[in-house]
């Protein structure tokens, strides 16, 4: 919420009141004593709302607000909510200001006053109106749904590179792929394969958004993307080459393609977006931290209109190798589809995988203009560090228990309107057994009743975009009222006796959603969605 | 390396690094004008050319080379034979 006021009243008397009354709530206030200062502030700087008196010499409050709507209108910036005080019932007044925001009679009372600006500077509410997703278990939103409902399993044997010296041998590699399908040759040749996947599911969620970039404007679009590795493939070829032979033989497209940043980056210019352009990278939660980020960024009226989500791209030796030394990847070999298992008590690791995931996400008021088809709204972000340790989480769990109370709060809801919780869920011991008493902290006696799923079981682990990726999945959660299935679970472990939805789908009413995602580096993220029900 | 081999090859690198078609590409065409080469492709050119021809055109001469075939005739002088 812009929780920054400009008052604009003739009687300092009603500015100091109004000033003590918003500041005491926690809004910033700018008081401006007439019409003309009024329009001094708006040329300098953004407000989330304006309050203003009708009746004042020169400058009537009327005029005022049509110069303010003049002035952000040439600079492309969307018009500020507006509260009129009035204390004379001049009718004709009253109806021509109604035009242009809510009208209060003086004498007010200060609660009922207080609850109107409120609604008024809380309109900036975002939808998800677009997906595009590329993962190991289905290209396009309706294969990869079906994969999920059905429980399908993208984890398969590493074919593309040597893993006899390694204790993994397996990833969600998504060997069918072929960018060139989507992208022109020239685009394909100069980027890595993280933007290829992430490029792809920007086309496909704008595809899927119906939006017409055209008609908008472009100052107002924004893209952010997470990745945790950015374009490591060719950055490991690139080292190999230089250290055999010799740093003259670096490839001059080395540094534009290896950047972690490639991925916003050429969306903006494919699409010629010019609102905020950058990477996220909280390893793990990179995907859920941008999606969240652009929330807070359209309701904080920086945007209207962004492309958000992850990619990653990570199956390349050193990376893979290095992920192994660190013991944290599942060495079932022999049945790559039954690895991925968590919350099972026989769980040894996570599976990495590749992938990419895009959300348009949208402005309320701008969806419900162009009568877009709306997935969901997204309702809370929370973000906080455990500050804890590099890669292993804390026991007790505090610190995702926090991040999740946090989110649940910011939607404003309690913990028993969550419907369904997408888990971080990713097949380590360790994880798993904390998320587990994390949703306990939180939800309490509720925790057994509601439907938790990790969807990585089937999708694996693909860092930067999981949590896109897992947001997709939420999305069409609420959509189709059906809950995708954790499956490999055969094994009940004492320490996750939660409804992990084993094996198979399961219809529900599902009207809210809580997505976790935890990064290495101490970096949890949580997002709440909900069925957008006007 | 006859000039017909040469020409051959800077063709290929050429279409690779710049997207265009082979029927845009003879011995007159201009890199920029007619190619569209920016200076990230310019460089990418000199890259493709030392990793093909073992021979180093310095940025300099390459900015003097308008047309395919000043690239072809600098490789022609420079090959080692």
């Amino acid at each position: 919420m812009a929780k920054n006021i400009l008052v604009i009243d003739d009687d300092r008397q009603v500015l100091i009141s109004l000033e003590r009354l918003f500041k005491k709530e926690g809004y910033e206030v700018i008081c401006a004593s007439s019409g003309k200062e009024a329009l001094e502030w708006i040329e300098k700087r953004d407000f989330g709302l304006v309050i203003v008196d009708i009746r004042m010499p020169d400058l009537d409050g009327i005029e005022t607000v049509r110069k303010i709507k003049e002035i952000r209108s040439n600079k492309s910036k969307p018009a500020i909510p507006v509260v009129f005080i009035t204390g004379y019932s001049d009718v004709v007044a009253i109806d021509k200001a109604k035009q242009y925001g809510e009208v209060v009679l003086k004498p007010f009372d200060l609660v009922e006053f207080l609850n109107c600006v409120k609604q008024q500077s809380a309109k900036r509410r975002v939808v998800i109106t677009g997906v595009g997703v590329v993962a190991p278990n289905g290209i396009g939103k309706d294969e990869f749904w079906e994969a999920n409902i059905r429980g399908k399993s993208g984890i398969s044997r590493i074919n593309h590179f040597d893993t006899s010296n390694l204790q993994c041998k397996i990833a969600g590699s998504i060997y069918n792929f072929d960018p060139t399908k989507f992208l022109d040759p020239l685009t394909v040749r100069k980027t890595d394969r993280f933007v290829h996947l992430g490029l792809v599911a920007a086309k496909l969620a704008l595809q899927d958004s119906e939006l017409d970039l055209k008609k908008e404007d472009p100052k107002r679009i924004g893209t952010i993307v997470g990745s945790g590795l950015g374009g490591i493939i060719f950055h490991e070829k690139q080292i190999e080459l230089a250290y055999q032979k010799g740093l003259d033989r670096l490839n001059p497209l080395a540094v534009p393609k290896i950047t972690p940043n490639a991925v916003p980056g050429h969306i903006s210019i494919e699409f010629g977006l010019k609102g905020p352009n950058m990477a996220i990278s909280t390893a793990c939660a990179s995907g859920t931290n941008a999606i969240g980020e652009v929330f807070r960024k359209i309701q904080n009226n920086e945007m209207d209109i962004a492309f958000a989500g992850g990619a990653e791209a990570p199956l390349t030796p050193v990376t893979f190798g290095a992920y192994c030394a660190l013991r944290v990847l599942s060495e079932r070999n022999d049945s790559p589809e039954e690895a991925s298992r968590p919350f099972d008590r026989e769980r040894d690791g996570f599976v990495m995988s590749e992938g990419a995931a895009i959300l348009i996400l949208e402005l309320l008021d701008h969806a419900l203009k162009r009568n877009a088809h709306i997935y969901a709204e997204i309702v809370g972000y929370a973000t906080q560090s455990g500050a804890h340790h590099m890669v292993i989480p804390l026991e007790d769990a505090t610190d995702v228990a926090e991040v999740m109370r946090l989110t649940i709060e910011d939607a404003g809801l309690k913990t028993k309107d969550i419907d369904y919780i997408n888990a971080h869920g990713t097949s380590t011991q360790l994880n798993d057994k904390a998320e587990t008493k994390a949703i306990k902290i939180v939800f309490g006696d509720y925790a057994y009743k509601v439907p938790i799923s990790s969807t990585k079981s089937m999708v694996g682990h693909s860092i930067g975009a999981a949590g896109a990726i897992e947001a997709v999945v939420c999305c069409l959660v609420i959509e189709n009222n059906v809950i995708p299935p954790t499956i490999n679970y055969k094994n009940r472990d004492p320490d996750c006796d939660l409804d992990y939805v084993p094996n198979q789908a399961r219809k529900a009413k599902v009207r809210t959603v809580l997505s976790n995602s935890f990064g290495f580096g101490s970096c949890n993220a949580c997002i709440v969605l909900g069925r957008y029900s006007g | 390396m006859d000039r017909k081999e040469v020409e051959e090859k800077v063709k290929n690198l050429l279409i690779e690094i710049l997207g265009v078609s082979r029927n845009k590409i003879n011995s007159e065409t201009r890199l920029v004008e007619d190619l569209g080469a920016d200076s990230l492709s310019a460089v990418e050119i000199l890259y493709a050319i030392k990793e093909e021809f073992e021979v180093d055109i310095p940025q300099k001469a390459l900015a003097r080379a308008y047309k395919v075939k000043d690239v072809i005739d600098y490789l022609m002088r420079h090959i080692k034979k």
